[in-house]
């Protein structure tokens, strides 16, 4: 439901860093975005595209990036992803919030509730310059 | 920012590290630090529309009265009625107004905190916009979180929204005098939930009645 908040921060992080290297164009965006974050990266993509319009960044190539989730283990020090249940009677699956290898649930999330813009490729006007 | 030049002539990567989330999480422990400094604990309660978030408060704080003071901060889209409802047992309460968001974020906590008499707080009840998803990604800085489900809305919720539970400490399930009409036993959320997040308390209150209370109380270590 915040992706509309969500995207109107990523279009304005574009746009002003892209001013403030005289972008002519954007050309490609990177966004992150953290498996366990509550964002639709499908609706993220729909209105940073849409905020972009009109824009330098308008029709410029959007990439979004799933950074999967690692945690930590307080107790046995396991650092890598976390275990996911499949329940059949559910037809999905589900995260389980607790070490894989050893089931503390003393544990810490290292990666996976990121939101970041990564990078920005510009066109950049060089005529001033020379 | 550091800027890369390209192979191309005229083509620049801008390299950035800006996380829009992170910004959340930073002012989050300011509000920490702010209520640990005067000694103020906090406690969230997240849930959806109708679950009773409000009227749990509303019992812990008539429980608590003789031994804390206590403030409470109400967030809504537009209304008021919980703050009201709050106001009634006699405690300070800030009403937060997001407007069309659909949860609390650390800066409208912050300005809520700077309005708040802290240093004759005790214990202070943040309740968050009524949403089982979007307040997940939007710590506030409290000292403990509280999701509350009720039995009305299914016996599903738990196992739908299992990123809720990530941060929580305290699972409430709420209207369990319901179960039989609704013709499932609330066990189904308890097990569920721990399934997800092992570390979870679990209560089961009936907020009009006021069952299950003095757990709750018992588990927050109230």
């Amino acid at each position: 439901m915040h992706e509309f908040s969500t995207a109107a921060s990523v279009v304005e992080t574009v746009l002003r860093s892209s001013r403030e290297s005289r972008a002519l164009k954007v050309l490609s965006i990177e966004v992150e975005i953290g498996a366990l974050t509550f964002l639709s990266p499908e609706q993220l993509r729909f209105w940073i595209q849409e905020g972009l319009k009109k824009t330098l960044g308008d029709g410029a190539k959007l990439t979004l990036k799933i950074i999967k989730p690692v945690i930590h283990c307080g107790d046995c020090s396991y650092r890598g992803r976390l275990h996911v249940e499949d329940d059949p009677a559910f037809h999905f699956s589900f995260p389980v919030f607790s070490c894989p290898s050893c089931g503390s649930a003393n544990i810490v999330f290292k990666k996976g509730r990121e939101c970041r813009v990564r990078k920005v490729d510009i066109l950049r006007d060089d005529c001033d310059e020379a | 920012m550091e800027i890369i030049t390209a192979d191309e002539g005229e083509i620049f990567d801008i390299e950035l590290d800006e996380d829009f989330l992170r910004r959340n999480r930073e002012l989050s422990l300011e509000n920490r630090k702010l209520l640990d400094s005067k000694n103020c604990r906090a406690i969230d309660i997240l849930g959806s529309v109708g679950t009773g978030k409000t009227s749990l408060i509303k019992l812990l704080v008539r429980k608590l009265k003789p031994q804390y003071r206590m403030a409470a901060i109400a967030g809504d889209l537009t209304t008021e009625l919980d703050a009201t409802r709050i106001v009634e047992e006699g405690v300070e309460v800030m009403q937060i107004n997001t407007g069309k968001e659909c949860h609390l974020d650390a800066n409208l906590l912050r300005k809520a905190l700077e309005k708040l008499d802290l240093e004759n707080t005790d214990l202070l009840f943040v309740e968050n916009v009524g949403n089982l998803i979007c307040p997940g990604d939007f710590p506030l800085g409290s000292h403990q979180r509280i999701v509350m489900v009720s039995v009305t809305e299914g016996p599903y919720t738990v196992i739908k929204h299992p990123y809720i539970l990530m941060d929580a400490n305290l699972l409430v399930i709420n209207k369990i005098d319901l179960c039989r009409a609704m013709g499932f036993e609330c066990d189904r959320l308890r097990t569920d939930a721990l399934r997800v997040n092992p570390r979870l308390e679990v209560a089961e209150t009936n907020c009009v009645t006021g069952d299950g209370v003095e757990k709750v109380l018992d588990l927050l270590q109230l």
